[in-house]
């Protein structure tokens, strides 16, 4: 009994160790440095389709959702090499204090990084086929985005649907 | 008016080429108290369930069986189910369900009767029977005594005209019989229940019973009253051992008056007949060396649980080399467990257990027979688990030490069978055979009369004697006043968790006034020291009485 | 004078799926908080024991640990309170944490309630119900069970005078295999007698009937309707109404209409009337006993 419970106690402050703890403030007041001139893309967050079925969006959210449902306007990023859809993501929301949940890559059976929820807009939020998806250059991309490169002038977009149809249309 | 007829019954077991019953011929009377007497393995027990429809056994059956006028064996299953109940020897593995109510309840069940009827008729067989204060409770939580009670309850629920009832309380200890016994008799002389009951040791209902029928090697060898069956069966040594003491008294001095049937006419007719001159004998045997001890309990407390209550407490006992040391007290006593502890099964939390003076224990010197002796065999047959117990041993297979065992305790006819297929009495000797073969210094026995019958208590007290003779340390735990006193050099009494008295075997039993052997009570105040059925002849013949 | 214990099965089956259900689904500390704190108080009234005490803080280990754990796979809420590893901490998933915790405590602490009243004769009726020969080999499987631990006791330490355990590396194992082909033995003659006992008393005739010992009175009939009906009003609530908070992206407390208030009178009765029923009862008790 004691035996384990110092084990547990051992355990505990190791791993506690090896967590970095920041606060807020110290988190958002950042930005990606050493990237000059160069390639640019450009990425915009929207829920639109949101809009059209508010009826079926979770209750608590109704304040979440923008007016025009533009969460993040079109934003122009310089990349560097082997910057992918995901990493200019994760970059544009941090600068724009938008909160985000991600499955890492090695959580799912695809192994790549799922994006659960972005500004409190979770998948399942609106309707049981609702979720996030992108494109690049208008186009409906066939990998996960950590994996997707961009190239220069590439634009992508990160949608919310609520059905499949919006998917298609 | 004869409610059952057995008219030139011979059985003969499936595959087997010799009859187990022989031209039985058996009537019972409504309302009789019949009781089957014989040693174990005549084939008391084939004839009992030969009546009892459900329990036929298979094989090949010749004669009639009629109950009231019909033949068993077309007997409608709901009569024969209704109208004839059966208590099996093993308390525990009749009870059916979980639940005494429910154990109860069962054959009302079966019998489809509706639940007004049931709830009336359990709610009258706990008053009747005194278990309205453990009726709710769990059957595996009852003592021996209480599963009885309820397998004759559960049995008596069904209100059948016919109780069969087979060595019902050899396995229970003698208080818990004696209760049982007492329940038969009240069912049968306040409601009229006709009552069979076979049994090896008389010493209960000789008194209760009102007929006495003596079966051996499947034959019918007396009928009759009580009464007259110590003069018929006196030149029968093998079978008179299983009567009464003041029975083979009785039939072994021929007195011209009729048999006594309780210790109050024995101790008259010991009193008539005997003169005292001479009221005690001298003992010869002090054989043992008290300085040579081989165990010795210095104030050893023991409890099961840490916050139950102690078993064991301050407890002082020392046994000398070569002693039969015989412990004896109530139920519940601790004899048992006093017996686990000397064997190192349980540890004491205090006090020293000295062996040969050292504390050190070697698995080799001390033996175990349990209350059980099956429980000691683990193979398919007896010579099956000698030889592997042997070959684990790493004894060679042409060492004679076997051998000689199997000799010696005349194993040889039963070494192909089954260790459940035997009686009680060869059970028990094949398992000392067996503890006896890793050559222990001590033997230890728990309860060894336990549903063994009078013939194989004779053969055990013979095989004890030796072992003591050859060395060998005895101790044995037992309720059998009796068979302490016949066997044991020294006894001991365990109460209150510690040993109250310590005697030779003698001083021990005569000095009791209450705990003691059925001798002493018949001659109190008139014999000093007689508390065997030998010393009781002895002193007869010694104030001029002859045989 | 176990009051609400001795209720009929049926009648307790139902309440107990009633209040376990609802718990289940129910998000709202503070009817989680009432349904631990009725629950508890039954079962301190059931057992009187200082085991009451173990259970709590098996009770309060598990909430802590629910607590804990959801922040780190949960990273919604508005509130941020600091960043570990470059991932929120927010104040909402560890209040839903903290919910989702009362939750599992009051739906775990009313499963030992049950399983407390539920006894074992309890739950052979209500199989019985179903299917009679089920009721009946559980019944003596109960039996059976026991009484095989203990033949199994008795035989091994039988066999550990025989076979010395110390002796080489695997008698341990040997003495276990030995006691029990020994078991199977003794269990083999065992059922043999067991069921030779059945048929001696009748089992296998026609028309078998099934009794018990339970009555049905009033009163399971006032706590089948009043579980059964507060299950469907909770089922309504959650269907039109809410009774749960909700966590994300803030906290939003369920209106309070006539509806919740309802519910939550519904429940306070419901979860404390166990304990209150076995209270009155002990009260009753005392107030008789002390006439005496």
């Amino acid at each position: 009994m004691k035996k384990c419970f110092i084990s547990f106690i051992v355990a505990f402050v190791t791993l506690f160790s090896a967590c970095s703890i920041k606060s807020k403030e110290e988190y958002y007041n950042y930005s990606e440095s050493n990237i000059s001139g160069g390639d640019s893309v450009t990425i915009e967050i929207t829920c639109l389709s949101v809009l059209d079925n508010m009826d079926m969006l979770d209750s608590g959210l109704e304040d979440y959702i923008p007016e025009d449902g533009i969460i993040l306007e079109k934003t122009e990023y310089q990349i560097k090499e082997n910057d992918t859809v995901y990493s200019v993501l994760s970059r544009a929301v941090r600068e724009n204090q938008i909160q985000i949940e991600v499955q890492g890559s090695e959580e799912n059976a695809l192994s790549t990084v799922y994006v659960e929820g972005i500004n409190y807009l979770y998948e399942f939020s609106c309707g049981s086929e609702s979720g996030w998806i992108y494109k690049v250059n208008d186009e409906y991309a066939d990998k996960g985005c950590d994996s997707f490169n961009l190239k220069d002038g590439d634009e992508i977009q990160w949608i919310y649907i609520c059905s499949q149809e919006d998917f298609n249309g | 008016m004869e409610i059952i007829k057995i008219k030139n019954l011979s059985f003969t077991f499936e595959g087997r080429e010799k009859a187990v019953l022989n031209n039985i011929d058996f009537n019972i009377k409504k309302g009789e108290f019949a009781v089957l007497y014989g040693p174990s393995g005549c084939g008391k027990t084939t004839l009992l369930r030969l009546i009892k429809k459900e329990m036929n056994p298979e094989g090949k059956i010749s004669g009639s069986i009629l109950y009231k006028g019909i033949n068993i064996s077309k007997l409608d299953k709901k009569t024969s189910a209704s109208e004839i109940g059966y208590v099996m020897q093993n308390p525990d593995s009749q009870i059916i369900t979980d639940k005494v109510w429910h154990e109860i309840a069962f054959g009302l069940e079966s019998l489809g009767h509706n639940r007004d009827f049931i709830r009336r008729r359990t709610a009258e067989i706990s008053s009747f029977f005194g278990i309205n204060s453990w009726y709710r409770k769990e059957t595996y939580k009852l003592s021996g005594g209480q599963k009885q009670l309820l397998n004759l309850a559960a049995v008596m629920a069904i209100s059948p005209e016919v109780i069969i009832l087979d060595e019902p309380v050899s396995q229970l200890d003698p208080f818990a019989a004696r209760t049982f016994t007492s329940m038969i008799e009240r069912l049968n002389r306040e409601l009229g229940i006709t009552v069979i009951m076979a049994e090896h040791n008389l010493e209960n209902i000789f008194s209760i019973a009102d007929s006495l029928t003596v079966i051996d090697i499947g034959k019918v060898i007396y009928s009759g009253a009580p009464v007259n069956c110590a003069e018929a069966l006196s030149c029968n040594s093998k079978i008179i051992k299983g009567l009464p003491v003041y029975a083979q008294l009785h039939s072994m001095l021929k007195f011209n008056e009729p048999c006594p049937l309780n210790i109050r006419e024995a101790s008259n007719m010991i009193r008539k007949n005997f003169s005292n001159k001479i009221d005690a004998i001298e003992d010869k045997n002090n054989k043992i060396n008290f300085e040579n001890k081989i165990i010795e309990l210095k104030n050893i407390c023991f409890r099961y649980e840490k916050n139950g209550p102690d078993i064991l407490y301050g407890l002082n006992m020392s046994v000398n080399k070569g002693e039969i040391y015989g412990i004896v007290g109530g139920n519940g006593s601790g004899k048992s467990t006093l017996l686990s502890v000397i064997s190192g099964q349980n540890t004491p939390y205090s006090g020293k257990i000295l062996i040969t003076g050292k504390k050190i224990k070697s698995f080799s010197s001390i033996s175990v027979l349990p209350q059980n002796p099956v429980t000691v065999f683990t193979g398919e047959t007896i010579e099956e688990d000698f030889q592997w117990y042997a070959n684990y041993l790493g004894m060679d297979k042409s060492d004679k030490r076997i051998k000689n065992l199997i000799y010696d305790f005349d194993l040889t006819e039963i070494l192909k069978s089954h260790p459940y297929d035997l009686s009680g009495g060869e059970c028990q000797k094949a398992a000392i055979a067996k503890i006896l073969m890793k050559d222990p210094d001590i033997i230890l026995l728990d309860e060894p009369t336990k549903g063994i019958d009078a013939w194989s208590k004779e053969k055990l007290i013979q095989i004890l004697r030796n072992l003591a003779e050859g060395g060998k340390t005895i101790i044995i735990v037992t309720h059998d006043n009796e068979f302490a006193a016949e066997t044991a050099d020294r006894c001991a009494l365990l109460f209150d968790r510690e040993i109250i008295s310590q005697d030779n075997t003698r001083e021990f039993f005569s000095s009791n006034e209450f705990y003691t052997t059925c001798a002493k009570s018949m001659t109190r105040g008139f014999y000093k020291k007689a508390v065997t059925l030998k010393d009781i002849i002895d002193l007869y013949k010694a104030n001029g009485g002859t045989l | 004078m176990k009051l609400f214990s001795g209720l009929h099965p049926i009648a307790l089956i139902v309440f107990f799926s009633a209040v376990i259900g609802i718990s289940m689904f129910t998000m709202n500390p503070i009817l989680s908080i009432t349904a631990i704190a009725g629950g508890l108080i039954f079962k301190f009234m059931l057992i009187r024991d200082l085991s009451f005490i173990k259970e709590i803080l098996c009770y309060l280990i598990i909430g802590l640990v629910v607590t804990i754990t959801n922040p780190i796979f949960s990273h919604n809420g508005k509130t941020v309170l600091f960043f570990v590893n470059d991932t929120p901490v927010t104040k909402e998933s560890i209040i839903y944490g903290g919910c989702a915790a009362l939750m599992l405590i009051s739906v775990l602490c009313w499963f030992s309630c049950f399983s407390y009243v539920m006894t074992s004769d309890k739950i052979i009726y209500l199989f019985s119900g179903v299917a009679p020969v089920l009721g009946l080999v559980i019944s003596s499987s109960l039996k059976f069970v026991p009484a095989m631990k203990k033949k199994y006791h008795e035989i091994y330490s039988v066999q550990k005078n025989l076979i010395n355990e110390n002796s080489k590396n695997l008698s341990k194992l040997l003495l276990a295999v030995k006691s029990f082909s020994s078991l199977v033995t003794w269990a083999i003659e065992h059922t043999a007698d067991t069921s030779s006992s059945m048929s001696s008393r009748g089992y296998g005739l026609k028309n078998r009937t099934s009794f018990n010992l339970f009555r049905f009175r009033f009163i399971d009939c006032l706590i089948i309707f009043f579980g059964a009906a507060s299950f469907i009003y909770f089922i309504f609530m959650i269907r039109y109404e809410n009774i749960n908070f909700i966590f994300y992206p803030e906290i939003i407390y369920p209106k309070k209409n006539i509806g919740y208030l309802i519910f939550c009178i519904i429940w306070l009765l419901i979860v404390s009337m166990p304990a209150f029923t076995e209270i009155k009862g002990e009260i009753k008790w005392k107030l008789l006993r002390s006439k005496i």
